[in-house]
């Protein structure tokens, strides 16, 4: 918290899709088993997924949703201090993408910019480094960005990630606020967690210097996604849900005191879960998977903006985020609307 | 949760026709036990019988008994 009284809020939220889809159909027809559109979609709640053109990389996806973003912020791009880009889906290992997004979108060369490597667990850490860094004085506007194409990645997955995963980008506005304005979310109390030993059950192996480095080819390979799905089950029953409940605790808050919590969209087979554990009502617990799938940082924001655009998120409430995943990592923040 | 329901919410989950398994089944034989069906497993553990069951143990389990076992139901339970 701000010793000076300066508070960070969410002020804006926007997002891009883009137009190329992935539909239960096409990929049980690449299956060609017993895997029927219906049962996809029961077990993780996604009817089709967003894919990008061949064309189309993550900066252009960031710069879609930030151009989305600019037509309904009130604010000038000039006003921008520092540029997040919450990404694992990088144009280049080097240099760092949040620079091609900055010259994509004109904005002037003193504002900081820099890519954060984080994916399901992203968007809390940036709202929370956002809030950090304008509740210090250092800067007075954020650019939150997320953005993966990460279909790439699982082009030649096995089945199951397949199904999970689609491509997307999102936008956020966090601005400096001082007795009330601007009106937006509160980023308030946020709790942290990481642990390195799972870092072989959320992977992919053929990235990176461990990817390249005693290859006897220098073409690239695929980078293709691993996913150990009974330990990440396992992490998520086991971790998770303690973290929410010690989180709730150390705020003195009960899930009655919570308007909504958004959880990461991994699936429905395991949010669902996680929700009956904790006892959320649907009333209070937001899914948004059935058109977008999981689309790793971006999925807390698309469900939030969801939630915005169906005026589930209005002053005075208090909505509760929650990302988990590759790592393992994981991340909370409590907003607070004010209006 | 008995044993019988444990059966039942099973055969359920993995989209099996009911009374399929027994104690004895054989997991390896069924079509049905893939990764999705741990999943279903571990769901089931952790919901019902308040057991985070390792997912190492359930690849030891080479019946639907052995799987009764993780979860601390015995014949009669």
């Amino acid at each position: 918290m701000s010793s000076s009284g300066v508070r960070a809020a969410l002020t804006g939220i926007a997002s891009y899709l883009p137009e190329g889809r992935l539909t239960n159909e096409q990929l049980t027809a690449e299956f060609a088993d017993d895997w029927t559109p219906e049962k996809i979609k029961t077990k993780t709640g996604i009817d089709s997924r967003h894919v990008a053109r061949s064309d189309e990389f993550t900066s252009d996806l960031a710069v879609q949703a930030a151009e989305n973003l600019f037509a309904r912020w009130g604010g000038r791009r000039e006003e921008i201090d520092l540029v997040l880009l919450l990404t694992v889906s990088p144009d280049y290992i080097l240099p760092f993408t949040a620079g091609a997004v900055q010259a994509a979108l004109e904005l002037p060369t003193s504002v900081g910019a820099m890519d954060i490597t984080l994916a399901c667990s992203g968007y809390p850490y940036g709202l929370s480094l956002a809030a950090g860094m304008i509740e210090s004085g250092r800067v007075r506007r954020v650019l939150l960005l997320t953005g993966d194409r990460f279909t790439t990645y699982t082009k030649q997955a096995e089945r199951g990630s397949k199904t999970l995963f689609g491509d997307a980008a999102t936008a956020s506005m966090l601005e400096a606020t001082e007795n009330g304005t601007p009106a937006g979310g509160i980023v308030r109390a946020t709790r942290y967690g990481t642990d390195g030993r799972g870092e072989q059950n959320l992977i992919i192996p053929t990235s990176a210097m461990k990817g390249f480095v005693g290859k006897e080819t220098t073409q690239a390979e695929q980078p293709t996604f691993q996913m150990n799905g009974p330990e990440v089950f396992d992490f998520a029953i086991k971790v998770i849900a303690k973290h929410v409940k010690d989180f709730l605790a150390a705020e003195e808050l009960k899930v009655d005191d919570v308007d909504l919590f958004i959880f990461h969209q991994a699936n429905l087979f395991m949010i669902s879960h996680l929700q009956r554990r904790l006892r959320i009502p649907d009333e209070r617990f937001v899914v948004h998977l059935s058109e977008v799938g999981n689309t790793a940082a971006s999925s807390i924001p698309l469900a939030l903006e969801s939630a915005v655009v169906a005026e589930r998120v209005k002053p005075g409430s208090r909505v509760v985020l929650v990302g988990f995943g590759t790592g393992y990592s994981w991340s909370s923040v409590v907003l607070e609307y004010t209006g | 949760m008995n044993r019988q329901q444990f059966l039942e919410a099973l055969e359920q989950a993995i989209m099996l026709d009911k009374g399929a398994l027994t104690p004895t089944t054989v997991l390896g034989e069924l079509d049905s036990w893939d990764s999705m069906a741990v999943l279903e497993f571990q769901a089931m553990a952790d919901e019902h019988f308040d057991i985070q069951v390792e997912p190492e143990d359930i690849g030891n389990c080479k019946t639907v008994d052995d799987l009764c076992v993780l979860v601390k139901l015995g014949p009669e339970g």
